[in-house]
């Protein structure tokens, strides 16, 4: 035996502890949500009736109900709070992309000195805790907090700006908890640019913006792709930043799944994890395309 | 290119943008009032309070206690994870495994943790176990999320070098060669492999992979003299290794945004 299938033969091994740890511990849950999504809501514990059941020994009874995704479908409320999820990430995404974009750009052909302090910058806020850093805005954002005090102090505005508890805090809070999941693979791509590329769109007599839009912008897609489907995704999925920061009209599904889960309403709730998933596969799909694809570029 | 004072000053903007926060937090933790935004002179008061307060002191070894076993777990099953993915191109169910070993690092954490509580839930009443949430659920969970960012940094790391090295230095030996020409062109190979193995080693600080240090100090020199500038990857063959430090700092990040947010669900 070569030593490179011996060492396949051990790898092969090695593979079934993650694989089984995964199945388990990854896909069995989902499979769970699956099932509890299909059963009814009850009185007691567990608070829903499974789907399938042994109770007359060993034959199965099926006790399938579809009525949680009807009333997903019927009730006006949840495909409000998906397309509100949806717009509301879509909206921090782009918003990131404005913001993160230039930021890459700028970092990216910094000298290397350099380079590597503004990307710790990027990261260092991370090593504090999310929760904190986001009722940190609460304090800066409230009636009587930071700016509206700022504001009133300095005589230009009369009356506090409603700043939290709506549209525009969640939106913020989005792109500040996102914002270098952007930035980070925009510039790993951006750094990967062969100079010499835009040096000949230049001398051949391409105007800085239009080397920009002709060469930079699209070399750079794969680190917008990645970076877009980095940000929109868990941005989806949000529940901490619209349970502190949002109001009544930043509803997001993620808030709405643990307020059904935590109102004992499992199947519910299961129900509204399992759409959102169906939501969210082919984005997934895509990002792990993206990721891959910046990987092997990089 | 737009121009350099433009992007300065977006880049400022955007560093005001992500510091503000955390400056206005730590600021008025040295604030002596109770409120938050009414500042009421300098004072350390908080800070002996948090060494005063047991359960905070409690839940902060019980924070390191939890990090450093979930932190274990998922270095072992990452590792082996990342390694099948790098290197085994075929298996049964190998999309499947893909698929599962990078979908936490996108999966809105919401659902992820919803749907382990729901599984923890079920194993209770099916086995007994686990007996309510605790400690253990705590790190079990952390180990499955934590185990996709070991793998992708490892996938990633390992990718940044040929496989045929591995194969190398397993086979490696003196005196193999048969003829003359091939043994020269292997001498060669041989010898770009051991250089640039020796450079990843260096770069990684995996010294362990080094296979016999200072080989040929002229090539070696040759590969490592490369100016710290930006360079086309092509005129330095370590260059591409570069970018992928940006992978694991991402990847970190992200690991630390999420953590902070699963705990509270499934505990």
């Amino acid at each position: 035996m070569s030593p490179a299938s011996r060492g396949l033969g051990a790898g092969r091994l090695a593979l079934c502890l993650p694989y089984a740890w995964l199945l388990v511990l990854f896909l069995a849950p989902f499979a769970i949500v699956a099932a509890i999504s299909l059963g009814e809501s009850a009185i007691g514990i567990p608070p829903y009736t499974p789907p399938l059941s042994f109770a007359d020994g060993l034959v199965p009874t099926f006790n399938v109900n579809l009525g949680n995704y009807g009333l997903l479908l019927g009730d006006s409320l949840y495909i409000r709070n998906y397309l509100n999820s949806l717009a509301l990430a879509g909206g921090a995404t782009a918003l990131c992309l404005l913001l993160g974009y230039p930021m890459a750009y700028a970092i990216a052909p910094a000298p290397a000195r350099w380079r590597n302090p503004l990307l710790m910058l990027i990261i260092l806020p991370f090593w504090t805790s999310f929760l904190i850093r986001v009722y940190a805005w609460i304090g800066i954002l409230k009636t009587n907090g930071l700016i509206n005090n700022l504001l009133l102090a300095s005589g230009i505005v009369d009356q506090p700006l409603p700043l939290l508890n709506n549209v525009f805090s969640v939106e913020l809070a989005l792109v500040y908890s996102y914002l270098p999941f952007m930035i980070l693979p925009l510039y790993a791509t951006l750094e990967r640019m062969d100079p010499a590329l835009r040096e000949a769109a230049a001398d051949l007599g391409c105007r800085p913006f239009r080397v920009f839009l002709a060469v930079t912008l699209p070399l750079s897609l794969p680190g917008i792709a990645a970076g877009c489907l980095l940000v929109f995704i868990p941005a989806v999925g949000e529940f901490v930043i619209p349970d502190l920061l949002g109001g009544p009209d930043t509803l997001m599904i993620g808030k709405v799944l643990w307020d059904e889960f935590f109102t004992n309403r499992d199947p519910v709730a299961s129900a509204v994890a399992i759409a959102m998933l169906v939501l969210l596969v082919a984005p997934i799909a895509l990002a792990q395309r993206a990721l891959r694809h910046a990987e092997a570029t990089a | 290119m737009p121009r350099l004072g433009l992007l300065a000053a977006v880049l400022v903007l955007g560093y005001l943008f992500l510091y503000a926060p955390i400056v206005s937090l730590i600021v008025y933790s040295f604030n002596a009032s109770r409120l938050v935004t009414v500042w009421a002179g300098f004072s350390t008061r908080w800070y002996g309070e948090l060494l005063d307060n047991d359960a905070i002191r409690g839940a902060a070894s019980l924070s390191l206690e939890i990090a450093a076993l979930s932190a274990s777990l998922a270095l072992i099953l990452g590792t082996t994870a990342g390694f099948a993915l790098a290197q085994q191109r075929r298996f049964a169910g190998r999309t499947l495994f893909v698929f599962m070993a990078t979908a936490p690092l996108v999966m809105p954490e919401v659902i992820t943790g919803l749907s382990l509580l729901l599984l923890f839930v079920a194993l209770e009443d099916w086995i007994g176990w686990p007996a309510g949430r605790g400690i253990e659920t705590i790190v079990l969970a952390h180990a499955t999320f934590g185990m996709a960012f070991v793998a992708v940094i490892v996938q990633a790391r390992l990718a940044a070098f040929d496989r045929s090295l591995e194969e190398a230095a397993l086979g490696r030996g003196p005196g193999r060669c048969c003829s003359p020409s091939p043994c020269r062109d292997r001498a060669v190979a041989g010898h770009r492999l051991a250089a640039r193995l020796h450079l990843v080693a260096r770069r990684s600080r995996h010294r362990q992979l080094r296979l016999r240090p200072g080989l040929d100090d002229a090539a070696d020199d040759h590969l490592l003299q490369c100016p710290a500038g930006r360079q086309p990857a092509d005129q330095c063959p370590g260059d591409d290794l570069r970018p992928r430090r940006v992978v694991p700092m991402l990847v970190a990040c992200w690991l630390t945004l999420r953590r902070s947010k699963e705990g509270g669900l499934v505990a």
